[in-house]
């Protein structure tokens, strides 16, 4: 009879080996994406300098209005928000969408100075938006096929999660214990402390991560319902989450309405709210309403209050309160906390280095497959064909997948400018380093390719800064905020996490090379240590 | 600031519980620490850590500081552990003790 911790111990074994790589590609992406925002700025070095908020702001909005009306004349829908905080555009940004004479849809997405003057039109690129979206989507495939895989991967994730809770013997007493130089151990105690420090993190990221795509669960129900074609995602989502149809349009044209009493309207409601965004349906027309938003919240909860007025007269529709419901609720903080948009500098780095340890546990937990299943192969020539396959593989899905990318912000600086497809080819610089890397290491001893891979990382994230002083303004040299300059940290911390990243690359192919000098010599003394003191 | 009270709190909190367990008093005292202060180092310990999560309750608000109080355990924790590895004897110092005089034989 098979004990509990003997069942639990096989699965987490098998889960943990049947995704171990695309859910280290999901950790990787997905902690980058919580720089998502630094990445897109770091990737767009013409960008202009962020704009300034303070009492122009009722001033700043209506003259993006103006401008979205000549953009988009009668539109149906217009918003603008204004800069706030990173996770929105440093300029403001307008969206309208409307249809033209001939009734086909029309649309615009401004970036705007204070003048309402384009914002300087920077490279086309997939920034880090891309990067980060790559953790649910996959990129090469179709979108529903990505979040059913991802979806699946993060089952199998909490799985082994619980799996590996039961199976960790002593979690209380090996809870500071972490010993090197001691092989096969070394890897155990490097993946179980990796595991119960970043614990709470995990079960978090993975939980909401199945919540966040779990009607992709339904999809046989959906397609029982509904058929399957072009709109059936519409169509559900419309009855499913009350989306209201759009009014149309009355054709009895109006003033625009001065921005200033609404404004105070907007402060009376809610006093302690700074206006930061607008939704305006139908403008110029006698049908339209607008709404004025306050800024979203510093804490979890990542909702705005608003007030609804009737754009003729000015008077108010509706007011709502920043309030969060029951389940509703419970879903929403857990996006909340899988995203992270609520995290200031300090808990976005505790947010990352979580990610990161999540790709480190399953990394070790990779390493730590192969050498237990190298103990047991007892001259079994066909299993070990098989173990050596895994071993190769693992060096170029853990190292290969960084150096690719490194090499994706190589691309966005060396593409020329003006290329066809630039941005689409920044994501194939990636993949094909990444396939490049993976072919390196079927071709090289697992313990070479080791040092080989892990040094190119090293060396591709030292050379970053580097490539960025010799090809923007924007380099560490004029970055940094010294004493008398404010410098621009967001620019400075991709540059400095770049290096950090590099030297722990540095680190572990130091470990990896001094391994495999002393791994011959030292093994006849070493196995009487621990008999000595055990 | 808050942050680095938070840090402050958990760090010697963290080693406070390292340092009450035998193992690791082998390694960073080279030998076994009498029992009273073995519990000592455990309540002290296990306090320590509680006021850092209350700490940033206070600082933060409820909901967020248990999630920067998750990231400090993490963080802090780690820093003890690679402590413990890498530089065992220089443990101590994360809870504030003074490195022993070469003559002092009582620990």
């Amino acid at each position: 009879m098979e004990t509990l911790r003997q069942s639990m111990s096989w699965m987490h074994t098998w889960t943990g080996l049947l995704f171990g790589w695309i859910l280290y590609f999901m950790f990787v992406t997905g902690s980058a994406g919580y720089y998502d925002a630094e990445l897109d700025r770091w990737m767009k070095p013409e960008l202009a300098a962020p704009i300034e908020v303070g009492e122009n702001s009722v001033a700043l909005l209506e003259t993006a209005l103006a401008r979205a009306a000549e953009e988009v004349p009668e539109a149906s829908q217009v918003s603008v928000t204004l800069p706030y905080d990173r996770s929105f555009s440093p300029q403001v940004r307008v969206f309208a969408t409307g249809t033209n004479a001939e009734g086909d849809p029309v649309r615009a997405d401004l970036q705007l100075l204070e003048d309402g003057s384009d914002a300087l039109s920077a490279r086309e690129t997939s920034g880090g938006q891309a990067l980060y979206r790559l953790h649910w989507t996959f990129h090469y495939i179709p979108r529903a096929l990505g979040e059913f895989i991802a979806g699946f991967a993060a089952v199998f994730m909490f799985a082994a999660i619980i799996s590996g809770i039961i199976t960790h013997k002593k979690i209380f007493a090996d809870f500071f214990t972490l010993r090197f130089s001691k092989g096969q151990r070394t890897w155990l105690d490097s993946h179980n402390v990796i595991s119960v420090m970043t614990l709470p993190f995990q079960i978090m990221i993975t939980f909401s991560g199945i919540l966040l795509v779990v009607t992709t669960f339904f999809i046989p129900i959906f397609v029982a319902q509904y058929g399957w074609n072009e709109d059936t995602i519409e169509t559900i989502s419309s009855e499913m989450f009350g989306v209201k149809p759009p009014i149309e349009r009355s054709g009895d044209l109006i003033e625009p309405i001065d921005l200033a009493p609404l404004n105070a309207e907007f402060q009376t409601q809610f006093p302690n709210e700074r206006l930061n965004f607008i939704q305006v349906s139908n403008p110029g027309d006698a049908t339209s309403t607008i709404r004025l938003y306050g800024r979203i919240s510093d804490g979890i909860v990542r909702m705005s209050p608003y007030v609804e007025f009737t754009s003729e007269t000015g008077e108010v529709l509706n007011v709502k309160p920043r309030t969060v419901h029951d389940s509703d609720g419970v879903m929403n903080v857990l996006e909340w906390l899988h995203e992270g948009l609520f995290a200031g500098p300090v808990l976005r780095i505790l947010f990352f280095v979580s990610g990161l340890m999540g790709a480190g546990m399953i990394a070790t937990g990779l390493v730590l497959w192969t050498k237990k299943r190298r103990q047991k192969l007892r001259g079994d020539a066909r299993a070990e064909r098989n173990l050596v396959m895994i071993e190769r593989l693992n060096v170029g899905m853990i190292a290969g997948l960084c150096v690719g990318i490194a090499a994706y912000f190589y691309a966005n600086r060396l593409l020329p400018v003006g290329m066809e497809g630039r941005a689409d080819w920044e994501l194939h610089t990636l993949f094909l380093t990444w396939l490049v890397f993976i072919l390196h290491s079927l071709v090289r001893r697992p313990e070479k390719a080791w040092i080989e891979q892990l040094s190119a990382t090293a060396l591709a994230f030292a050379c970053l800064p580097v490539l960025n002083a010799l090809t923007t303004e924007l380099h560490l040299g004029n970055t940094l905020p010294l004493p008398g300059r404010d410098g621009n940290l967001m620019m400075a911390g991709v540059d400095l996490w770049f290096l950090v990243i590099a030297a722990g690359f540095a680190g572990a192919a130091r470990i990896a090379a001094r391994k495999q000098a002393d791994g011959k010599p030292k093994k006849p003394n070493r196995t009487p240590i621990p008999v000595a003191a055990e | 600031m808050s942050w680095g009270i938070a840090f402050l709190l958990a760090i010697p909190g963290f080693a406070g519980l390292s340092l009450s367990m035998f193992k690791h008093q082998r390694s960073v005292f080279g030998g076994a620490l009498p029992a009273a202060r073995s519990k000592l180092y455990r309540w002290l310990g296990f306090s320590l850590i509680a006021a850092s999560v209350l700490w940033t309750m206070f600082a933060y608000g409820w909901s967020l500081g248990l999630v920067v109080s998750c990231g400090v355990a993490t963080l802090s924790s780690i820093l003890v552990i690679l402590g413990l590895t890498l530089r065992p004897k220089a443990v101590r110092y994360l809870l504030y003790l003074p490195m022993p005089r070469a003559d002092d034989q009582s620990i």
